[in-house]
């Protein structure tokens, strides 16, 4: 290997664990030093730091900026702009996610055992049957139609941007959707814990929220 | 502003429409042309109307079409890496109907954007992602990574893609000749993946038909779950796989093997198949409350 | 607005800090496109989906402003750029090493336009090719040629 390549390897990052340019660079200085320099340099851009303050508030100009197309009403499309900040985006999502797991978990804890128990021993165990859905069931599925709630006043309110046939559409599913929950909670109320169940109670109410998200936030 | 100014100049130079009292403006013409790479990134946005984007062997992207009354301009600008191209509105958007025609490498990869807006692309071989809300969408060719999803309206997607994910909440969602990994999501309309060899399929509805032809390669999972939809699953042979059905109060009818469907429960019509056929070496699992589950071999179509 | 007002809060250091190495260490300049990402990302704000941070959907926005800055900049003025050639190595002198970050802002400065977006995103800011590509619309081949370029030419620089 002459310096020539030994350098193009060195300056492809590929120094470490190459045979034929660890042996190069065992007899020739002039690349060593090379290498050094380029790994010196690497090693300081590593170190720079990403954050630098600039010299003047730049808030105003942009603010300036910002403010014409607000007062005019003039933006590019994206009618999602005027609506939604993206913390309330941010945190509707945190929300979903934090919703599913705490659900699921809520609901799985009380029901594992009885099932377990009943299986076990089916014959021995009378099981009423109830029709009302587990007190555990009902709490944890306050959450979601909390934040349910709060996206179908979001797009009521916006009625105007959205267009009627988009409401219609919305109401229609959701009451698809709510039928299908309904259905799901008497299910429980005569199988409670059943895990197939409270799955589909947790993706059920995913999939209505994961709706009215996309409608909400398309303003 | 300053990008809105200098996009806003140029679509109305090239419509050669004055750029004043724009809401006055019945419709304009648009026909303009930008070099673009073969694999040129194109962004699009049209708040309403139509979108459809045509590959071709030009290494050009054109737009040609009409832009509603109250659309200020046309955005068309980048390349010839990443390309936008976006109806200016004034005012939220809605009730502006546009019609663009859009021209594209046929490598090209697509982001498209729309809101009461029926989008169509055909013959693009790049990965696509178009989202609208009120509108269908449909494509095809495809051999990259494809993301449909409306809210209103039916999702078509047809091609040798080896990723698809697809979702509607109100209308049909069809996948024809995919392969790889699907994922496909309907609340209230029926779902479709007719397709190769999967390696994961993740199929939800809420109460539409569910229907999936196709072959489970080695180690693939297949999910499927429905409230009070039908589920049919017609499987390619040599079928190799375990299989794990629950039902709340659905009829199974397997014709996989001679495994019956067993009650769980004293109580409920609860029912549970679990069996394997060949060495088990996929994985399915199907849930359903009330919708039926059909099982049996079928040749890909 | 005073939601945005706080995201710009939150981030101008990270951005500024980006421009001012994309733009070749030119104060007025990162200012400029700093101001520019911002007045974009409000624009653009319904694309954000809050599956990532929001400094990292800005980011891109900041490379491509950048990038499209250059192309007009270098439209209007002829502007002198440094030399792509190596000054050969010559074996013979001890090469001076880089003893401060300050050698090597102005060498990274001193980069070619290409070369240096690279370099900045790849090393300092530790974006993979494959990222990189994305972001700017180049190939992650492209992305890996310039950053071998960029570090021929820095070893150049810095070992004069």
């Amino acid at each position: 290997m002459n310096c020539e390549d030994a350098l193009d390897r060195i300056d492809e990052g590929g120094a470490t664990d190459d045979v034929t340019l660890r042996a190069h660079l065992a007899g020739c200085a002039g690349c060593r030093e090379a290498l050094r320099v380029l790994e010196a340099a690497t090693a300081a851009a590593q170190a720079l730091p990403r954050e630098i303050t600039p010299g003047e508030d730049l808030w105003p100009g942009i603010a300036a900026r910002l403010a014409p197309r607000e007062a005019s009403n003039v933006v590019l499309f994206r009618p999602r702009q005027l609506a939604l900040s993206p913390a309330t985006l941010a945190a509707a999502a945190a929300l979903l996610v934090a919703l599913t797991a705490s659900f699921t978990a809520l609901l799985l804890r009380p029901a594992e055992p009885v099932r377990g128990a009943d299986a076990a021993a089916p014959a021995a165990v009378a099981r009423p049957v109830s029709l009302s859905p587990e007190a555990s069931v009902v709490a944890a599925e306050e959450e979601y139609v909390k934040a349910q709630a709060a996206l179908l006043d979001r797009i009521h309110a916006s009625a105007d941007q959205l267009g009627p046939e988009t409401v219609a559409t919305v109401e229609a599913n959701v009451k698809v959707i709510d039928a299908a929950l309904a259905e799901i909670r008497t299910a429980l109320g005569q199988a409670p814990g059943n895990p197939t169940l409270i799955r589909m109670l947790t993706s059920t109410h995913r999939k209505k929220l994961d709706a009215l998200q996309r409608v909400a936030t398309s303003l | 502003m300053k990008s809105l100014f200098r996009s806003f100049t140029y679509a109305a130079a090239i419509a050669a429409v004055a750029a004043v009292a724009p809401v006055a403006l019945a419709q304009q013409t648009v026909d303009a042309k930008r070099p673009a790479a073969a694999d040129v990134a194109v962004d699009i946005e049209n708040p309403g109307g139509t979108i459809k984007v045509l590959g071709w062997d030009r290494e050009e992207v054109q737009v040609t079409g009409r832009l509603g009354a109250g659309a200020e301009g046309l955005e068309f600008e980048g390349g010839p890496r990443r390309i936008q191209i976006g109806v200016e509105s004034s005012g939220p958007g809605f009730g502006i109907d546009s019609e663009l025609e859009i021209h594209v490498p046929r490598g090209a990869r697509l982001t498209i954007d729309g809101f009461s807006t029926a989008i169509e692309v055909r013959d693009v071989h790049g990965s696509i992602k178009a989202e609208s809300v009120n509108g269908s969408l449909r494509a095809s060719g495809s051999k990259g990574e494809v993301e449909l999803e409306t809210v209103n309206g039916s999702v078509e997607f047809e091609g040798p893609a080896s990723r698809v994910k697809v979702g509607s909440v109100n209308g049909r969602v069809s996948v024809r000749g995919a392969s790889g990994e699907v994922e496909a999501e309907t609340v209230n309309g029926p779902l479709e993946v007719t397709g190769g060899a999967f390696q994961r399929a993740r199929l939800d509805t809420v109460n539409g038909r569910l229907t999936f032809a196709g072959t489970l390669v080695k180690g693939a999972t297949l999910d499927a779950e429905s409230v009070s939809g039908d589920v049919e699953l017609r499987l390619g042979a040599p079928v190799d796989a375990d299989f794990s059905i629950a039902t709340f109060s659905g009829a199974v009818d397997n014709r996989l093997s001679d495994a019956k469907a067993e009650a769980v429960s004293r109580w409920t019509e609860e029912k549970e198949l679990r069996f394997s056929v060949g060495g088990g070496s996929a994985k399915v699992t199907i849930e359903t409350l009330s919708g039926s589950v059909t099982l049996r071999t079928d040749a890909v179509k | 607005m005073a939601a945005f007002e706080e995201l710009y809060r939150r981030n101008v250091r990270r951005i500024y800090g980006l421009c001012y190495r994309l733009g070749g260490g030119n104060p007025t300049l990162a200012e400029e496109l700093t101001q520019d990402t911002f007045v974009r990302a409000w624009e653009k704000l319904g694309g954000f989906r809050g599956d990532s941070a929001f400094s990292s959907w800005l980011y891109p926005m900041a490379v491509n402003l950048s990038h499209s800055e250059r192309r007009s900049r270098t439209r209007r003025t002829a502007r002198v750029m440094p030399t792509d050639d190596l000054t050969p190595f010559d074996k013979g002198t001890a090469p001076r090493a880089p003893e401060a970050a300050v050698d090597l802002e102005r060498a990274v400065a001193e980069l070619p336009d290409g070369a240096r977006q690279v370099f900045v995103l790849h090393e300092v800011h530790g974006y993979k090719h494959e990222e990189i590509a994305e972001m700017t619309g180049i190939a992650s081949g492209t992305s890996k040629a310039q950053l071998h370029r960029a570090r021929r030419l820095l070893r150049g620089n810095l070992a004069r």
